[in-house]
């Protein structure tokens, strides 16, 4: 299960009423719980693969490809909420969204808002990168510590 | 009544209220900061919003993140419990401000009687009696020697915002007392963000007191009776009991008249508690009166068969009382020990995890908890794991039934008082009845 895919399922579950979602192939399972008002849960897990033989050459590519894929995933970031609130992805309707998925974003550029008690709080990234994904509606409640986007860091 | 409550607060108090709230068909809302991930109160809630990391400051008293966290849920109203936002006035006019129902009293009560020099000067006027004072607060330390030589040593010097047994300092002599009066003003300072601070008579070995009453909107009160809560450790109450053994028909009937005309002069509503210290010669002095549910509210529950939270919660929906003053009858007796995770001989709290856990039970036992086995006590509050509460038809049977309760209960894994409770349900004096706010500095 690639990475695109496992976004693509996530951004998908993001959109419905799905509270449990889980998914088992023969490379791996993957498990997604959402809470209303909790964080939500996504675990993954490899298939424990059959001993097999392996010659050296196909050992090399093989480590260079895990070796991508936690590189991959050390450099996926995520941009958290630092209060209770509304999520919103632009500073007002039919305005322009601050950022979408594949866009970059810099360090200190504003990402989206979030309402508390009438006042629209600006949230910055912390990191430069591209926008990998949007884990948040519009317009959804979310809580302290809340995952909202997800960015690869240049 | 209300659809939607939040509840501002964690632990034990937060799962009181949630079994209120669910008895009245009441949807529940629990905040929780990062340590209290997965904890009971989140578990028990409907729904559950996490307000901020581990530190009180930024999740438990953080006013906007509450507030917030009760506009994303539509929570009509928000109850404090005890404690953190419990009697902050100003938490209480935001939530007027915003919409949201507080439940406890108006901000205004709450300012009156936060103020401890203010609340004694408005029970003075009543013809309660309190103990020789200074009559106001002491700026200079010259004024405030005269004073304390006049009201006659030994004197206690008083935090104007203080309250819940902080910010006192004790002085028994002349020589001791500028220093102890600077330090005071200080400690006032930093802890309560005002220096202000009036002196007291020490009363030699009184019992505390302390009333519970009840206020709606239309102006009736009425009180529960009262609660012995002698037995603390600075200023820390660690057993209460009702009745209290000390009292006879008229006082009890004197003291909550007293109780009942503080509350009606002031325009209280919603529950509350009077606070008074029981001299050896019978004379109860007023000292001062808690605008909120209390810790050991438990006790007047069993004796008299009130629940005191969802009345609060019907209260602040604007409902009337629906008994008379004649209607509250006491029946028997009802003893509550606070199990909290501390060394039992130096009281230092030893927060960890539960790794085995047996809490008693049958009849007439009861335990108000949010602790369950592989629970980790954050270091971040306090350290009470649960309150241990009986009910028996005298307070021989309440004493008998509590020693056999803290035979029966294991907690382990962290440290407890359990032993120390368990001195005092065999000890003479306290089986006699004799106690006083000495009772456990005279132990060890």
């Amino acid at each position: 299960m690639d990475f695109k895919e496992i976004e693509d399922i996530v951004k998908f579950i993001s959109g419905t009423d799905i509270v449990e979602f889980e998914l088992e192939r023969p490379n791996g399972k993957l498990k997604i719980k959402r809470g209303i008002g909790r964080p939500d849960i996504v675990e993954i897990k490899p298939a424990v693969a059959a001993p097999s033989v392996v010659t050296a050459s196909e050992q090399k590519i093989e480590e260079q490809k895990a070796e991508k894929e936690a590189a991959k995933s050390e450099r996926l970031k995520q941009i958290t909420s630092p209060m209770v609130g509304t999520f919103y992805r632009a500073p007002s309707q039919d305005v322009q969204s601050f950022v979408e998925v594949g866009g970059t974003v810099k360090k200190g550029q504003i990402v989206c808002i979030i309402e508390a008690m009438k006042l629209m709080n600006e949230i910055e990234s912390e990191f430069n990168g591209k926008i990998v994904s949007i884990l948040i509606e519009n317009g959804q409640p979310v809580e302290y510590g809340e995952p909202l986007f997800l960015v690869e860091i240049a | 009544m209300f659809h939607k409550i939040l509840i501002a607060n964690r632990g034990e108090i937060a799962v009181r209220i949630i079994r209120a709230c669910k008895e009245l068909g009441i949807r529940t809302v629990a905040v929780y900061s990062e340590a209290d991930r997965d904890s009971l109160p989140t578990r028990l809630a409907d729904e559950a919003i996490c307000i901020g990391p581990a530190k009180s400051k930024d999740s438990y008293l953080n006013v906007s993140s509450i507030i917030s966290a009760a506009e994303v849920t539509d929570a009509e109203a928000i109850h404090p419990g005890y404690g953190f936002l419990a009697e902050n006035a100003e938490f209480a006019e935001i939530c007027e401000n915003c919409g949201i129902k507080f439940i406890g009293p108006s901000s205004s009560s709450m300012r009156l009687m936060g103020n401890k020099i203010q609340a004694k000067k408005e029970v003075e006027k009543l013809r309660v009696l309190v103990l020789p004072w200074s009559s106001g607060g002491i700026k200079d330390e010259k004024d405030a020697m005269d004073i304390a030589r006049k009201i006659g040593f030994p004197v206690i010097i008083k935090a104007a915002a203080g309250g819940g047994g902080r910010g006192m300092k004790l002085v028994h002599t002349p020589a001791s007392f500028g220093n102890a009066f600077h330090t005071a003003k200080n400690e006032a300072q930093a802890a309560f963000g005002n220096g202000d601070v009036y002196i007291e008579k020490y009363c030699e070995a009184p019992r505390h007191i302390e009333i519970q009453i009840m206020a709606d909107k239309y102006g009736n009160i009425v009180y529960l009776g009262e609660r012995d809560c002698s037995i603390q450790r600075r200023h820390q109450k660690i057993l209460e009991e009702a009745p209290s053994p000390a009292l006879d028909e008229k006082l009890r009937s004197n003291m909550g008249e007293a109780a009942v005309k503080i509350a009606k002069a002031i325009g209280y509503t919603s529950v509350g508690t009077v606070e008074f210290l029981l001299d050896k010669n019978m004379r109860y002095y007023f000292m001062e009166m808690n605008t909120r549910i209390q810790v050991e509210h438990p006790v007047t529950e069993m004796i008299t068969g009130i629940d005191i939270v969802k009345e609060q919660i019907r209260l602040a929906w604007g409902e009337r009382i629906r008994f008379k003053q004649k209607h509250i009858r006491i029946r028997g007796h009802s003893i509550e020990c606070r199990i909290n995770a501390e060394d039992p001989e130096t009281f230092i709290p030893c927060p960890g995890k539960i790794t085995s856990l047996h809490m008693p039970g049958g009849p007439g036992v009861r335990v108000d908890s949010a602790i369950s086995c592989s629970h980790t006590v954050p270091p971040y509050y306090d350290s009470l794991l649960a309150k241990l509460i009986v009910y028996g038809d005298n307070r021989a049977e309440a004493i008998n039934r509590m020693a056999m309760a803290l035979d029966e209960i294991e907690i382990e894994g962290v440290k407890t008082n359990i032993p120390l409770h368990r001195k005092i349900m065999n000890d003479h004096d306290f089986i006699a009845g004799k106690v006083d706010i000495n009772f456990l500095s005279r132990f060890a």
